[in-house]
């Protein structure tokens, strides 16, 4: 990605032939890449994508009905056991802790994302400003997208951690 | 990583230093997690190695000495009999919110299981340290970080790498000044193969001493790089490598981490293989790190990331005997 920034040092493009040899490598991405077998081609891109959300898809499938068939299974042994009760409350302390951590994630960016809003900064150029305010923009989808990213990490680690401690109370290891 | 190293050629070494590490062959210690094995491997990986929510829902030692013997049965690793001497510093940061104090704990418990002499084995986990390898530079983060580039600053006086080399030889000398030796890159696609599966980079690194006594035959040690510290790192902004503005960590642990410093006192060779980030669909290793879940196995469903196999550790095997190692 070429980053098109306000920076004074961002270079400017104005050669004539920039516009023909990007579009000679749009056509060139449009076509197989055998030096990246990995990489789609664009008109395929559509296709790759619904692959990709398939696969992940395969693999939910997977692990998912895999974990709680384990503690499906395993939970009637376990269910009136003292240790597991007592792993349940930890493991439960554990999760409220990190969702406060995450509270706390949260109402940090917020707190330096309004901050840095109403910091007056000095704007000569109509460039700079638009570049500013993008800033601003995109650094609010990054806290979201990294609180979003967060809760998943969390919900995935309750998961396997559930599954691993009921399976292994049912199937204790040797020694 | 270091401790699959370890393991698979413990006839070469005599001792290793593990800092916020788990214990060998972590990752399967929940193989059902799914039914695809990779990610069951990333699961455990992130989930029981690394974060597990309770220090119950960790790794178990006795499921991993198990596999460890049969690997050994199997003849994939060295004989566990060579670990019985085996000197071990064993660290852990108080603070560390990257691989839980628990996980590291079971690293001990782990060799102590396998025979390992208790006096062999200095584990610190009193620090408040983040995850982090422990430096005296003004320049690195502070000591409760866990941030790149994992180089946080402490009170010692001295590097923690002094005090990883000093337990696993004994009786170092202290460094009496800036090392006086040669740091030197080095091609490591013959060692792999230029394999992209390997995850390597072009480039490693050795440290040569200059020898300070005559007709001694010098010492090798392995510097492994955590994560995010290789030297062609870059880190992803958006999935995409910030190659504009990011820094080479990875310069960083090659050279300022005290390990030249101090071996360039002992006539001890210092080793720095590398390995770089890759995630193009083949390789998943986004972050850099030396394969301790089995990506670069060629067959998930049966992983040799832990063997004498393994593409990494093959690679490191014949980095040493290239530089004279012998079993």
């Amino acid at each position: 990605m070429r980053n098109r920034k306000a920076s004074m040092m961002a270079p400017t493009r104005s050669d004539p032939d920039a516009l023909p040899h990007a579009l000679q490598r749009l056509a060139k991405a449009s076509l197989h890449d055998p030096a990246h077998p990995r990489r789609t081609p664009l008109p395929f891109v559509p296709v790759a994508r619904a692959m990709a959300s398939l696969q992940l898809l395969k693999h939910q499938g997977a692990s998912r009905p895999e974990q709680a068939m384990t503690a499906a299974l395993a939970l009637p042994m376990v269910m009136f056991r003292e240790e597991a009760a007592r792993e349940a409350t930890a493991l439960g302390a554990a999760v409220y802790q990190q969702f406060l951590g995450l509270c706390a994630d949260w109402v940090d960016g917020l707190t330096e994302l309004g901050q840095d809003m109403g910091t007056l900064r000095q704007v000569n150029t109509v460039t700079k400003y638009v570049d500013e305010e993008s800033n601003l923009a995109l650094r609010g989808v990054a806290l979201m997208t990294a609180q979003v990213t967060a809760v998943a990490r969390l919900m995935e680690n309750v998961q396997v951690n559930v599954a691993w401690l009921i399976g292994r109370h049912a199937t204790p290891p040797a020694g | 990583m270091t401790v699959q190293l370890h393991l698979a050629h413990s006839s070469m070494f005599i001792g290793a230093g593990v800092v916020a590490g788990g214990p060998y062959r972590c990752v399967e210690s929940f193989p059902t997690a799914s039914a695809i094995a990779e990610d069951a491997w990333v699961q455990n990986a992130f989930f029981i190695c690394m974060n597990p929510l309770i220090p119950e829902a960790g790794p178990k030692v006795p499921r991993l000495l198990e596999i460890a013997q049969q690997t050994a049965a199997d003849r994939m690793i060295d004989p566990l009999h060579h670990l019985k001497k085996a000197r071990l510093y064993i660290f852990t940061g108080s603070e560390d919110k990257v691989v839980d104090s628990a996980v590291v704990e079971t690293t001990r418990a782990f060799y102590m299981g396998l025979g390992v002499e208790p006096d062999n084995i200095l584990f610190d986990n009193t620090v408040p340290a983040g995850h982090a390898l422990l430096t005296t530079n003004p320049e690195d983060n502070p000591i409760a970080a866990n941030e790149p580039p994992y180089l946080n600053r402490w009170s010692n006086p001295t590097m923690q790498s002094w005090q990883i080399l000093d337990h696993i030889y004994g009786g170092l000398t202290p460094p009496d000044g800036p090392p006086r030796g040669r740091l030197m890159a080095f091609d490591q696609r013959p060692f792999f193969g230029g394999d992209s599966r390997a995850s390597m980079s072009r480039i490693g690194y050795v440290y040569v001493p200059l020898p300070t006594k005559k007709n001694v035959r010098p010492r090798v040690h392995v510097a492994l790089h955590g994560c995010k510290q290789g030297a062609s790192y870059v880190n992803l902004i958006n999935g995409l490598p910030d190659k504009a503005n990011s820094p080479p960590y990875g310069n960083r642990y090659v050279t300022t981490t005290g390990y030249n410093e101090i071996a360039d006192a002992n006539d001890i060779v210092v080793l720095y293989p590398q390995v770089e980030g890759i995630d193009d669909g083949r390789t998943q290793n986004p972050e850099g790190c030396w394969d301790w879940w089995g990506y670069s196995s060629p067959d998930a469903a049966a992983p040799d990331y832990y063997s004498q196999h393994a593409i990494q550790i093959r690679a490191i095997h014949a980095m040493l005997l290239s530089l004279g190692a012998t079993a």
